[in-house]
């Protein structure tokens, strides 16, 4: 019985020097194209950006349905559409954080948490103003989408996969934009109390979250 | 059997590992980039590998000197330029061995399928790794040591971040929140310590040294399970807190 150790290959050492620099080389680079370094950093940053920002989506949309399932039950089945369409956003962009080596956000715990707290705190403050955190967040991750799309638009014609992700970056763009029709259409975001206070507060919230996670 | 010394230096050792690990993490914030299918990020081209490469043969015998990267360059009709190509020395010669034997590990993508759990699949490839050091075994006490220089501590922890991200994406491990952190971390962590058990290892085979990876990684895995259990007892305590103000008419 050979143990599982002995399975290990152990490199063969009578190939000579020159011939394994050779193969070395070669293997390594068989006539692909080199990424740019620009590209790869937009790229990087682009999913790492968007797993934090569906991350915090995930857990604003958890607070408020923590507290609206019992406070305003005929809301909560539309919370909870959002919601699990937010989780597809956020395993689509776990999966491309994995499958292509991303660092994902350093500060991840932080978002855990100050996700939550908004969306159970804007909801115990009434359904119409978790509505307007609702539309204030939409409003800035919808134009977030837009400008990663434009920021990604030579990437287009490259390769399938950098195709697939702006099509994923589109589609995420548009049921953002929808669950902002949601809120303003469909359940009165504006006559939140305080709601200009209230939506630019979060919005600037928003946008300093996604500076940060571009970099952290 | 370790002498009480050997065992203290050790520990002493291990104890610096903790102040290291902080930067690795620190480090993994650093340059980084996308990893794509279609095309290549590789960073071993050109006369400088060839150089480093046949320096590599020289070092069983001569270590990660100067004189190894002398005797690369001879063999290419090179003579007396390492000073201004390698202005590093050694640690150039560190770092491609160590990028080396990181591309190596790609190799056991066919073994690793057969193993069913992601930890066992780490031991795997953490002991390839180590494998890579059978031949160099007596200068590893010179590689550690030129690795822990001040102007050469930030290359080897990018190496060794870069390691531990090769070994978690081999092992398909599936973490993409903050675990992707801590996991990173305790590799590195516990492949630091088995090189460094692994250079006073005198078992048949370095047999210690594959159990010392074994227990560590088993080690780590209770952890993480624990974490589980903390973060499960967290979200009923929360659940309970509800149920209170709730009863409370809120």
């Amino acid at each position: 019985m050979l143990s599982r150790r002995q399975l290990i290959p152990i490199a063969t050492k009578s190939v000579s020097p020159f011939l394994r620099s050779s193969i070395t080389c070669r293997r390594i680079s068989m006539g692909r194209k080199e990424l740019s370094e620009k590209d790869s950093n937009i790229l990087d940053s682009v999913i790492r950006v968007d797993q934090a920002g569906e991350l915090g989506a995930n857990q604003i949309y958890k607070g408020q349905h923590f507290i609206l399932q019992f406070t305003d039950p005929k809301v909560a089945p539309t919370i909870q559409h959002m919601w699990d369409q937010e989780k597809y956003h956020l395993a689509t962009f776990d999966n491309y954080v994995l499958k292509n080596r991303v660092r994902p956000t350093f500060l991840r715990p932080f978002w855990d948490i100050a996700g939550f707290a908004l969306g159970a705190g804007t909801a115990l403050l009434g359904t119409k103003a978790a509505m307007a955190c609702t539309e204030a967040v939409e409003t800035v991750i919808g134009g977030h989408y837009n400008d990663q799309l434009r920021e990604t638009a030579h990437l287009e014609n490259k390769a399938p996969e950098f195709k697939e992700i702006r099509s994923h970056l589109a589609e995420f763009r548009d049921d953002e934009l929808e669950h902002l029709n949601t809120a303003v259409e469909g359940w009165n975001a504006k006559e939140a109390p305080a709601h200009a206070l209230l939506t630019n507060a979060i919005q600037m919230g928003c946008k300093a979250a996604i500076w940060m996670c571009k970099r952290f | 059997m370790l002498t009480l010394r050997s065992a203290c230096q050790l520990t002493t050792k291990n104890l610096g590992l903790h102040k290291c690990i902080s930067k690795t993490v620190i480090s993994a914030l650093g340059r980084r980039g996308y990893h794509s299918e279609n095309y290549e990020t590789s960073k071993i081209s050109g006369k400088k590998a060839l150089i480093l490469e046949n320096a590599l043969e020289h070092v069983p015998q001569l270590g990660f000197t100067e004189d190894a990267i002398v005797q690369g360059g001879q063999a290419l009709g090179y003579s007396n330029l390492s000073k201004a190509l390698f202005p590093s020395g050694p640690m150039d010669l560190i770092s491609y061995f160590f990028l080396k034997q990181r591309y190596a590990l790609s190799s056991l993508k066919p073994h690793l399928t057969t193993i069913p759990e992601t930890s066992g699949r780490v031991v795997q490839l953490i002991w390839s790794r180590l494998q890579g050091n059978r031949d160099i075994v007596q200068h590893l006490p010179q590689m550690i040591a030129i690795c822990t220089y001040p102007s050469n501590l930030r290359k080897s922890l990018s190496s060794l971040a870069e390691l531990s991200d090769e070994i978690l994406y081999l092992a398909q491990d599936k973490s993409a929140d903050f675990q992707w952190y801590t996991k990173r971390a305790a590799i590195s962590a516990i492949y630091s310590a088995s090189e460094l058990f692994m250079s006073r290892d005198t078992s048949p085979n370095f047999e210690a040294t594959y159990n010392f990876v074994q227990h560590r990684i088993q080690h780590a895995k209770a952890l993480n399970d624990l974490r589980n259990d903390v973060l499960e007892w967290g979200s009923f305590q929360l659940n309970a807190v509800r149920s209170i103000l709730r009863s409370r008419g809120i």
